[in-house]
């Protein structure tokens, strides 16, 4: 009953705004019927796709509605504070400011707001006016509906009265596709999880068979009268090597998917594992005030500092070793793992050095940059540079 | 009523300001004061030879953005909770110029008896105190998940009857399905009452035999795991003596035997 006589209030709100503005266009406002909206959004593969699709069509049938002044375009933000990642979804048809994604991301995931009715942002030094609607928290993430004007505000009350029903359907169906995801993702990781129980258990421990027999056979083969099948067990002792890593390096990242993918939290727990396999001190110094990073680039980096920790405590024959991380000018991550051991052998890094290349390759697929060098006066030195600057 | 006025000692005031300067300035500690916004007010030549840092870039900042991230809402909480008599201490790093730590002890309390601010502070550096810590914390560590990892129970129990644990390693749990919290210093629930009742007498008479003579033994002997199956289990071990020969207790290692 109440929604009801506050939906007619509104519109009389309306009627009587509608007639005082002479140069308003006096169009009957008739609400849609949004359910269809809903099941699309839920059902949606890629909502990427299907988002712009469905706001082009309802940001026009509203526009049509309001005076020229007062036309908006419809925005969806997906903003996640905890990874600091801002997705902004919009019609197609929106010819939206440039900036307006890096605006949004600084206030609405890196500064977590107050709800307000009306927010005014200055994008690019022009004053613009948001109406931003919280449609639901899932998981990390924040969903947010928001109304941007070009020129002038609207009534808010009344552009909130027309749009209920467009909100609840925008909200369902949004809620029952980030639902959906999680199953998926939950199903892909325990899948993901058994594969890597099976891989341990099986395939790793045959292959590290395979790679100590092959190594011998290679060693055997080096001298007389079996010199003419060097070439031969050198591959195949190479290509052995090479799949028993490749293996493990598959086992990890599995394993690692189904950790935290808070850098910070995953760098403190993995010192704490790496603390009970030895005697080494592992000094952690996190100067990170915020993660301005993804999931993905600390899922890299999370995997290199494990690298560079087991590699400490089996090779370096190090007494201390200390992490440390920071960001400078807001701009670059910087993650420095350094031990006072031996450091790396040339030699020995030349057979063993698979997991050298995977930490390089890994470092490569999010853009940082990766050194390995010797450290002064003894020791190595591991540095990670990414740059964070300009992430969205 | 009449007031008397003492006169003042000699000694307090031939200190002038500026020995007073040069007095803090020799300190090996950091000596700063804070005013209400928690800015610097003061702080002798110590900040410097500690952090790199001239002592003009630290005058009037707030002290917390040269504390290490990590440590700054400790800081914070503790300025919150600072009375007119308090006087807290707390461990926390210091950023130098060169991006290294240094870890000191801070104590820090108000100046006046009747107001809290402005605030004295004195910063100790316990860097060398604290890498010694972690050194010893490590090796620690490390000898103590060694222990706990071996597949077998090392021990240190009295020498009675009931064979009364004072220590016990993991792996009392996969030897006896008992955890090793359940077994110390217990007299009911002991290695006594799970040895196997032919067994018993066998392995006191060895381990004291052993203990008169000061030497090792190495005994194999039957024994009741939690859920009632017997296990054939071999003891190693020694006596623990004074240095005037007493007994003190018996230390050893017990494993599953092999046949």
């Amino acid at each position: 009953m109440y929604f009801k006589l506050k939906n007619w209030l509104g519109s009389l709100e309306w009627l009587f705004n509608n007639n005082a503005d002479h140069s308003a266009q006096k169009q009957v406002f008739i609400s849609q019927d949004y359910s269809s909206l809903a099941f699309k959004l839920a059902c949606a593969d890629d909502i990427s796709d299907t988002l712009p699709d469905i706001l082009s069509p309802v940001e026009a049938q509203l526009n049509s509605s309001l005076s020229k002044q007062n036309q908006l375009s419809i925005l969806v933000l997906f903003s996640n504070p905890s990874t600091s990642e801002s997705t902004l979804h919009h019609g197609r048809s929106a010819s939206l400011p440039h900036n307006l994604t890096n605006t949004l991301h600084h206030h609405f995931t890196i500064k977590k707001p107050a709800e307000t009715e009306v927010l005014e942002l200055t994008i690019n030094n022009e004053a613009v006016n948001l109406v931003p609607v919280r449609l639901f928290d899932h998981e990390q993430h924040t969903i947010w509906l928001l109304y941007l004007f070009d020129q002038q505000l609207a009534n808010v009350k009344q552009l909130k009265w027309k749009t209920t029903s467009l909100q609840d359907s925008l909200s369902r169906g949004i809620k029952a596709w980030c639902q959906t995801q999680s199953k998926i993702r939950t199903a892909i990781q325990s899948e993901r999880s058994s594969y890597a129980a099976e891989l341990h258990d099986s395939l790793a421990q045959i292959l590290g068979y395979l790679k100590l027999k092959s190594a011998k056979l290679d060693k055997l083969c080096q001298r007389p009268p079996h010199q003419e099948l060097k070439s031969i067990t050198e591959d195949l002792a190479t290509y052995t090597h090479c799949a028993y890593h490749q293996t493990r390096e598959l086992i990890v990242s599995s394993r690692l998917t189904l950790q935290s993918d808070n850098l910070s939290e995953a760098v403190t727990n993995s010192i704490k594992e790496f603390e009970h396999q030895s005697a080494i001190v592992f000094d952690l110094d996190n100067r990170l005030v915020s993660e301005n990073i993804n999931s993905k680039q600390a899922m890299q980096i999370i995997y290199i500092i494990r690298e560079s920790l087991s590699n400490i405590v089996r090779h370096s024959h190090a007494t201390h070793a200390s992490i440390i991380l920071y960001i400078e000018s807001m701009e670059t991550l910087y993650v420095q793992i350094e031990d006072n051991g031996h450091g790396i052998d040339p030699v020995a890094a030349r057979t063993d050095s698979f997991g050298l290349q995977i930490m390089h390759e890994r470092a490569e697929r999010i853009g940082a940059k990766l050194q390995i060098t010797q450290r002064q006066p003894q020791g190595t030195q591991v540095e990670l540079t990414l740059n964070i600057g300009n992430k969205r | 009523m009449k007031l008397i006025k003492w006169p003042q000692k000699t000694t307090n005031s031939t200190v002038s300001s500026t020995q007073l300067h040069k007095l803090l300035n020799s300190l090996s500690d950091i000596v700063l004061i804070l005013d209400h916004n928690h800015q610097v007010d003061y702080i002798n030549a110590c900040w410097e030879t500690m952090t790199a840092i001239p002592i003009e870039q630290a005058l009037r900042q707030s002290f917390s953005q040269f504390i290490h991230p990590e440590d700054r809402s400790n800081w914070n909480q503790l300025l919150q909770n600072i009375k007119q008599d308090s006087k807290e201490t707390l461990w926390l790093r210091l950023v130098t110029a060169n991006r290294d730590i240094r870890w000191c002890e801070v104590r820090i309390q108000p100046m006046h008896s009747d107001r809290i601010f402005p605030l004295s502070a004195t910063l100790c550096d316990i860097t060398s105190q604290v890498r010694h810590d972690q050194t010893r914390y490590a090796n620690h560590r490390s000898l103590q998940s060694l222990i706990d990892r071996l597949p077998v129970m090392l021990y240190r129990a009295r020498n009675n009857k009931s064979w009364t644990m004072e220590y016990l390693s993991d792996g009392c749990e996969s030897l006896t399905g008992y955890s090793a919290e359940k077994l110390l210093n217990q007299s009911q629930l002991c290695l006594g009452s799970m040895i196997h009742r032919d067994d018993a007498a066998y392995v006191w008479d060895q381990v004291q035999y052993a203990l008169q003579n000061q030497t090792t033994f190495d005994l194999k002997y039957r024994l009741f795991q939690a859920d009632g199956s017997e296990i054939r289990v071999q003891d190693k071990g020694r006596g623990l003596y004074s240095d005037s020969g007493m007994i003190l207790g018996v230390e050893g290692i017990i494993l599953q035997a092999t046949e």
